[in-house]
C-alpha cells in the first residue's frame, strides 16, 4: 500500500472560492475529508452544494483555494501543473455523467487515452484498453465509433478509460444521470463489482439507491460535510 | 588537315585541345602548315586520328 | 510519442470538416505558390535582363579619344588626342588588365553577295575582341585570329542578322562575300544574343575583320576606339587610372585630365542594374511574404475556431492526464501538418506552371523562372515560420484552458 497510511484522501479545512470578478462564491467552506484505500462511498447533497467543485479538487482537476489537501501523503495544494496531470493520469479515474469520450475515437481509442499520455507502447497499449473493454462488457464494441455506442456502452467506456492507468481512486459525478435505469442499474453493479475486486470509488449522485449501497455516505450541504454512517460505514473524518 | 577553328594562334606557336589520360582538355602545341583560312595542314604534333577537343560555343549569363 | 494518434485524430478532423480543411490549406497553398512563383520569375528576368546587359561585354569599357581640358608641360589645352592600334598594344601592361582591342569602324561599306547588296559597317579588330564584347562564333564558326592578323587575312565574321540577310537558307561559313568589290572568306557567324546597349550599332548588324587588314584596305592611322576588360570587377577603378597614366604619358596630358579620353564603363551599368534587381526581388518577395502571411493568418483563425470546437475535448485531455505540453504540441504538429501540406501544394504547383512556362515562349521577355535553391530556402523557412507563428497562438490559448471550465460546457 502506498503512503499515506492507507489513507487516499486527506483534506483538512479546503476551502474554494470562485472570483467571478464581481461576485465571489464560497463553494467550499473549510471541508475535513479523509478516505481510506478501498472505499465505496456516495457523495450526496442538494444541487450547488459543493459535490463537483469537491470531486474536481479531489480529483486534481481543480485546485483549492485554502487549507491542506494530500493525496496518498503527497501535499497536492500548490503543486505543479504538470505534477497534477501526472497524478490524474496515474492515480485518478475520472467517470463523468456526459461520459465526455471523443465522439469519432473508437472505444478502443478512448480507453488508450490515459495510456497514451502515460507513455505507454502502442502495443502494450492496445492490449490494455482491448482487457479492460473486455472487463466491462465491451469486448465485442472495440472498434466502433463513440457516436455508434448506447449510453450504458458509453459510461462502460468511460469506465474502462478511468482504470485504464489502474488508479487509486475512482470518481463518478453522477454516472447514472443521463441513463435509463436499467442501464444505470448495471453501471452501479459495475462499480460494486471493481469495489469488491479492491478499487476506492467515490460516486457522487442524486440517486437515492445508491447510498444504500455503499458503505459510506458523505453529505453536503452549503460547502460542508457531515457524514451518514451506513452499513458497514465510518465515523464523520474516518478512521 | 583540320578546322582552323579549332585551333589557337598565340605568340606565333599554334596549339589544339586534347585529352590527357584524365580525359580532360590540355593543349599541345603543333606546327601548322598551309592553310585557307576554314582549314589548316598539320606539320607536325598531331596524328591524323586523334580526336581533337571542340569547345561548344560560350553562354553568355 | 504519440504522434501517430496525432495523425490520426487530424485526419479525422480533416474528413469531418472537409470544406473548413480545404479553404485553411488553400491559403497557404496561393500564400506558397505566390512566394516561389514571385521568386523564381525574379529571378528569371533578373537573369534574362543581365544576358542583355552582358550582350555588350562584361565590365568593360569603351575608351574614345577625347580633348584635353589642362595645359600641360607647356602644351595648350583644347589639344586633340587620336589613337592608334599601338595605344591598345601599349594597354596590355596595364596592371590587372585582362584584354584589350582596338576597333576600327567603318560605316556604309558595301557588301555584295551574288545579287544581293547591303550597306554594312566594318569593324577591324583583334581576336580578343570575342571575348571582351562577348561576339561569340557559332557552332562551326571561328572569330578573327592570330593568323588573320598576321598574314592580313581577307576574312570576315559576320553578325547574324546580317547573316540571315545576305544567305536566306544556307551556311556562310566557306562563302565569299564582296566589301567595296574586294572578296572576303567567311570565316565566322556571331551566334545570336540579347544586346541592351550599344555603339556603333547592334553587334547582329555588323561585320568584323581583321585590324591589319582593315588597315591596310581603307588606309586608316587612326582607330575609332579601344575596348578592355579589367581581371576582376572591381579592379577596373585601378585599371582606368592605369590607363588614364599609361595614356597620359603617351600623349602627353594630365593623367588627372578626365576630358582627353572619354570612357564608358559598363560596370557601372552592371553595379546599377543589380543593386535595382535586389531591390526589385527583394519587392516581389516581400509581396510574396506577405501572401503567405495573410495564409498563415487564415489558418491561426481557423486553429483557434477549432480550439474553441474542441474545448470539451480538450477538457477531457486534461482530466485524463494530457499536461499542457501535450495540448499545445498537439496543436502546433496540427498547423504545421496543415502549413506542410498547403506547402507541399504550392511547391507542386509552382513547379508545374515553371514547368510549362517555356510553351508559352516568353523567354525572351521574361527570360525562364527557375525553382533555385535559393527561392526554395526562402519559401520553406518563410513558410515554416508561418506555420510555428500561426500554431503557436491557437495552441497556448488551448493549454490554457481551465479543464474545469472546459469540461462544463
Ligand atoms: N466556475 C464557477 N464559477 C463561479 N461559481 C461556481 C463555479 N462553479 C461552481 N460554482 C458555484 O459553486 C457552487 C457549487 O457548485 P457545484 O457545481 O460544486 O455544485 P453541485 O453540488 O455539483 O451541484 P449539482 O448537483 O447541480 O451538480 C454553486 O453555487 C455554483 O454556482
Ligand atoms: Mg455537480
Amino acid at each position: 500500500m502506498p503512503n499515506g497510511n492507507g489513507k487516499i484522501i486527506n483534506m483538512q479545512n479546503v476551502h474554494k472560492v470562485y472570483d467571478t470578478g464581481k461576485v465571489k462564491v464560497e463553494a467550499l467552506k473549510g471541508v475535513n475529508l479523509k478516505i481510506q484505500h478501498g472505499t465505496f462511498a456516495a457523495i450526496i447533497g442538494p444541487s450547488g452544494s459543493g459535490k463537483s467543485t469537491l470531486m474536481n479538487i479531489l480529483g486534481c482537476l481543480d485546485v483549492s483555494t485554502d487549507g491542506v489537501y494530500e493525496f496518498e501523503g503527497e501535499r497536492v495544494d500548490g503543486l505543479h501543473h504538470n505534477r497534477l496531470a501526472e497524478i490524474r493520469n496515474e492515480k485518478v479515474g475520472f467517470v463523468f455523467q456526459n461520459f465526455n469520450l471523443l465522439p469519432y475515437a473508437s472505444a478502443l481509442e478512448n480507453v488508450e487515452m490515459p495510456l497514451i499520455f502515460k507513455g505507454v507502447h502502442t502495443k502494450k497499449r492496445r492490449e490494455r484498453a482491448a482487457e479492460l473493454l473486455e472487463r466491462v462488457g465491451l469486448g465485442h464494441r472495440l472498434t466502433h465509433q463513440a457516436i455508434e455506442l448506447s449510453g450504458g456502452e458509453m459510461q462502460r467506456v468511460s469506465i474502462a478509460r478511468a482504470l485504464a492507468n489502474n488508479p487509486s481512486l475512482i470518481l463518478a459525478d453522477e454516472p447514472t444521470g443521463n441513463l435509463d435505469s436499467k442501464s444505470g442499474g448495471e453501471i452501479i453493479e459495475l462499480f460494486e463489482e471493481l469495489w469488491q475486486a479492491g478499487h476506492t470509488i467515490l460516486i457522487i449522485t442524486h440517486d437515492v439507491n445508491i447510498p444504500k449501497r455503499t458503505e459510506r455516505v458523505i453529505r453536503i450541504k452549503d460547502g460542508l460535510l457531515t457524514e451518514e454512517a451506513n452499513g458497514n460505514g465510518n465515523g464523520n473524518g474516518g478512521h | 588537315m583540320l578546322p582552323e577553328r579549332l585551333v589557337t594562334f598565340r605568340n606565333d606557336s599554334a596549339f589544339v585541345e586534347l585529352l590527357n589520360e584524365l580525359s580532360e582538355p590540355a593543349e599541345t602545341l603543333i606546327t601548322t602548315g598551309l592553310s585557307d583560312g576554314l582549314n589548316v595542314e598539320i606539320a607536325s604534333g598531331l596524328i591524323e586520328s586523334t580526336q581533337v577537343v571542340q569547345r561548344p560555343p560560350k553562354e553568355i549569363e | 510519442m504519440a504522434s501517430m494518434t496525432f495523425i490520426t485524430q487530424i485526419f479525422r478532423d480533416m474528413r469531418n470538416q472537409k470544406l473548413r480543411t480545404l479553404l485553411t490549406i488553400f491559403g497557404i497553398v496561393w500564400g506558397t505558390a505566390a512566394v516561389i512563383l514571385l521568386l523564381s520569375f525574379g529571378e528569371g528576368i533578373q537573369l534574362n535582363q543581365q544576358k542583355a546587359v552582358r550582350g555588350l561585354g562584361e565590365y568593360i569599357v569603351i575608351m574614345w579619344p577625347g580633348r584635353t581640358s589642362k595645359s600641360f608641360e607647356g602644351l595648350p589645352r583644347n589639344r586633340r588626342i587620336r589613337f592608334k592600334a599601338q595605344d591598345a598594344e601599349l594597354l596590355k601592361s596595364v596592371p590587372h588588365m585582362k584584354a584589350v582591342s582596338p576597333e576600327y569602324s567603318f560605316w556604309n561599306a558595301r557588301a555584295r553577295v551574288g545579287r544581293r547588296d547591303k550597306l554594312v559597317s566594318i569593324t577591324g579588330c583583334w581576336p580578343i575582341f570575342s571575348e571582351i564584347r562577348n561576339v561569340i562564333p557559332k557552332e562551326g564558326s571561328r572569330f578573327i585570329n592570330q593568323e588573320d592578323i598576321k598574314k592580313r587575312r581577307r576574312v570576315i565574321f559576320l553578325g547574324t542578322d546580317l547573316a540571315e540577310e545576305l544567305f536566306p537558307d544556307i551556311d556562310p561559313v566557306g562563302d565569299y562575300i564582296q566589301i567595296n568589290n574586294v572578296p572576303f572568306l567567311i570565316v565566322g557567324v556571331m551566334k545570336r544574343k540579347e544586346q541592351d546597349s550599344s555603339y556603333n550599332g547592334r553587334d547582329t548588324r555588323r561585320t568584323f575583320i581583321p585590324s591589319t587588314t582593315f588597315k591596310t584596305m581603307f588606309g586608316r592611322e587612326y582607330i575609332n576606339n579601344i575596348v578592355f576588360q579589367a581581371d576582376a570587377p572591381e579592379r577596373m577603378p585601378t585599371v582606368i587610372s592605369g590607363v588614364y597614366e599609361a595614356m597620359g604619358r603617351k600623349h602627353k596630358f594630365d593623367p588627372a585630365d578626365k576630358q582627353a579620353l572619354s570612357l564608358w564603363d559598363t560596370s557601372e551599368m552592371e553595379t546599377f542594374f543589380n543593386t535595382f534587381f535586389m531591390a526589385f526581388r527583394i519587392f516581389l518577395g516581400v509581396i510574396g511574404a506577405f501572401t503567405l502571411i495573410v495564409g498563415g493568418i487564415g489558418i491561426s483563425n481557423i486553429m483557434n475556431v477549432v480550439v474553441e470546437e474542441r474545448t470539451k475535448e480538450i477538457g477531457t485531455k486534461m482530466a485524463l492526464g494530457a499536461k499542457k505540453r501535450f495540448v499545445r504540441s498537439q496543436f502546433i504538429f496540427e498547423t504545421m501538418f496543415l502549413t506542410v501540406i498547403g506547402g507541399f501544394v504550392g511547391f507542386a504547383f509552382s513547379y508545374t506552371v515553371i514547368n510549362l512556362f517555356p510553351y508559352l515562349h516568353l523567354e525572351e521577355y521574361v527570360g525562364t523562372p527557375t525553382i533555385s535553391v535559393s527561392v526554395s530556402v526562402a519559401a520553406v523557412s518563410v513558410l515554416g515560420v508561418i506555420g510555428l507563428v500561426a500554431g503557436y497562438f491557437p495552441a497556448r490559448r488551448a493549454s490554457n484552458l481551465n479543464p474545469v471550465e472546459a469540461l462544463r460546457l
